[in-house]
C-alpha cells in the first residue's frame, strides 16, 4: 500500500489532531483502507470526539458505525470460547503466555473491540506441543497441515467452527518468530520471567511485559514486511500497518524509564536495535507514539551490524537469503528442504485437485512462491 | 407482534451479551447469531430494565430523565419493548 492522502487523514486522526477531510479523495477507497489498517473502531471513537466529524461523508460514517457494532458483537461472541481454552490449557499444566492482538486487546485497549483481529496467539514451551494439541482437539479444534518442516515453521493453527455458526481461530508458537533472524530477539525464559498477568482473561493468564511486547511488535512488523498477512483473502506486505503502530504507542505510553533500558538491553542483546529504532520512528511519526529521544538516538547509535537490519533494506528474495545466511552451513540445506519440499500430505491437501507427480507439484509450489516474493516487493 | 403494557415485568433473555460502543449498546444473541444494535436512548432503556425489571419503573424514569411527553414516551417505551420481545432478547417475566 503506497501511502496515500486518506491513510494520512486516518493517522492524524489517530494522533487526535482534527485534519480537513481529503475531499478530493475517493470515499470507497477509505473503506477499504480502514478495513486493511484495522483501525474501523478507533477512527469511529476518534471521529465521535472530534469536530472534523461533520466533514465526513455520512455512509461513511454510518458504514463505520456498523463496523465498530460487528466488531463490538464480534467479541462479544469470541470472549468466552477464548477465556474457556486458556483456562483448560493452565488446568493442563501448559506454560504459555498469550501474545500479540488478543493479549493486547485485554491489557492496553479500554474496550477488547477496538483492537480487531482474526486470532488468538500462545506462545508455549516446544515441549508442551503436544499437550496443547490434545487439549484443542478435545475442545473440538481442528487444525490444517504443517507447510514446513520444524527449522522453517513454529507454529501451527488450529480452528474451530462452532454449532452456532461462530469460527475461532489460534495461532500457537513455539518460538517467537518463524524469522531466524528475528527469532532470538528475546528468549522465552526472558519473556515468562517479565510476563504480567491479563486478568480479563482468567485467573493466571500471562502475557508479554511491556517492554518485550514492544520489542515483539517491532519484530512482527518487519516480519510481515517480507511474509504476508491477510485482510480477507487479500495477501498485504505492510509494515506500517496503523493498527500495528498504534499498539506500539499504547505499549510506548505504558513504559517507564527501567522498561525503556530493558528495551534497549534486549535490542542490543538480540541484535534487533536497528528494527526497533524503525518501528519506533513509524510509531512516532505517524500516531504520534511518545518516545524518549534519549531512546531513539541510543537506538540509532552507530553500533555493530546487525544481520536483521537487512531485512529493513532487502527485497523478499534478500531478505530470503539473508534468513538462510543466519544459519550454520550444515543447517542450510535443512532450512532450504523445509522451506522449499513441505511434507507430501500438506502438497497433496494443497493441490487437492491436481493428479500431477508430486516432483511437479513441488516445482509448480516453488515457482509460484518466487513469483508471489518478485511481484510483491524486490 | 406481542403485547405488553406498562405492568409488564420484563427481563433479559439468556445468551444475550451486551457491550457499549460510545454512548450505543451492542447486544449478541448467541442462540440466533445475530446482534443488534441500539442508540444512546434505547442504551439507557435497556440499562433501566436491567435494573428494575418493572416497565412502570422504566418509564418513571425516563421520565424525569428527558424532556418528553407522557403519551408519547409510553407509546415510543412499549414500541421497542416490543420490538426487542420479538428480536427474542428480552422476555415477558411473571
Amino acid at each position: 500500500m503506497a501511502r496515500t492522502a486518506l491513510q494520512d487523514w486516518l493517522a492524524a486522526l489517530l494522533r487526535s489532531e482534527t485534519p480537513g477531510f481529503p475531499t478530493d479523495e475517493d470515499p470507497g477507497d477509505l473503506e477499504q483502507l480502514v478495513t486493511a489498517h484495522g483501525v474501523g473502531s478507533l477512527v469511529h471513537e476518534a471521529l465521535a470526539d472530534n469536530a472534523v466529524g461533520r466533514e465526513v461523508p455520512g455512509h461513511f460514517r454510518v458504514w463505520l458505525k456498523e463496523l465498530a457494532m460487528a466488531e463490538a458483537a464480534a467479541e462479544l461472541a469470541r470472549a468466552e470460547e477464548i477465556k474457556g481454552v486458556l483456562a483448560d490449557l493452565r488446568r493442563s499444566g501448559v506454560e504459555m503466555l498469550v501474545i500479540k492482538g488478543t493479549a493486547l486487546a485485554y491489557s492496553l485497549y479500554p474496550r477488547p473491540a477496538l483492537r480487531p483481529r482474526g486470532d488468538t496467539d500462545l506462545w508455549i514451551r516446544p515441549a508442551d506441543r503436544q499437550k496443547v494439541d490434545q487439549v484443542l482437539r478435545k475442545r473440538g479444534y481442528e487444525t490444517g497441515l504443517s507447510a514446513g518442516g520444524e527449522t522453517a515453521v513454529r507454529q501451527l493453527a488450529y480452528s474451530l467452527h462452532t454449532a452456532k455458526g461462530i469460527a475461532h481461530s489460534l495461532d500457537v508458537h513455539w518460538n517467537l518468530t518463524d524469522s531466524p533472524l528475528l527469532r532470538e530477539a528475546f528468549s522465552r525464559d526472558e519473556a515468562v520471567h517479565a510476563a504480567l498477568p491479563v486478568p480479563a482473561l482468567g485467573e493466571e493468564i500471562l502475557t508479554l511485559g511491556h517492554a518485550h511486547a514492544l520489542l515483539f511488535a517491532c519484530v512482527h512488523r518487519i516480519k510481515h514486511r517480507h511474509s504476508p498477512y491477510y485482510v480477507g483473502s487479500k495477501a498485504q506486505f505492510e509494515p506500517d500497518r496503523l493498527i500495528w503502530l498504534y499498539d506500539l504507542r499504547l505499549l510506548a505510553e505504558a513504559l517507564d524509564e527501567p522498561g525503556w533500558r530493558v528495551v534497549l538491553d534486549s535490542a542490543e542483546r538480540g541484535r534487533v536495535r536497528a528494527v526497533v529504532a524503525d518501528g519506533l520512528a513509524a510509531a512516532r511519526q505517524l500516531v504520534g507514539a511518545e518516545i524518549p529521544d534519549w531512546v531513539m538516538s541510543t537506538l540509532t547509535a552507530p553500533g555493530v551490524g546487525e544481520p536483521s537490519s537487512r531485512l529493513l533494506r532487502s527485497g523478499h528474495v534478500g531478505a530470503f537469503f539473508a534468513d538462510l545466511a543466519s544459519f550454520k552451513p550444515a543447517d542450510r540445506v535443512r532450512y532450504l528442504r523445509d522451506v522449499l519440499f513441505p511434507p507430501r500430505a500438506y502438497m497433496r491437501e494443497k493441490y487437492a485437485n491436481s493428479r500431477a507427480p508430486l516432483a511437479w507439484l513441488y516445482l509448480r509450489r516453488i515457482i509460484s512462491g518466487v513469483g508471489k516474493r518478485i511481484s510483491g516487493n524486490l | 407482534m406481542s403485547q405488553v403494557d406498562l405492568s409488564t415485568r420484563i427481563r433479559i433473555a439468556e445468551d444475550v451479551l451486551v457491550q457499549a460502543v460510545g454512548g450505543e449498546l451492542v447486544m449478541l444473541d448467541l442462540n440466533q447469531e445475530k446482534y443488534f444494535g441500539l442508540d444512546p436512548v434505547g442504551a439507557r432503556i435497556w440499562a433501566l430494565i436491567q435494573d428494575h425489571g418493572s416497565l412502570e419503573q422504566v418509564y418513571r424514569a425516563m421520565l424525569d430523565e428527558y424532556d418528553v411527553e407522557a403519551e408519547q414516551l409510553e407509546s415510543d417505551l412499549l414500541e421497542l419493548v416490543n420490538d426487542l420481545l420479538d428480536a427474542g432478547v428480552i422476555e415477558t417475566a411473571d
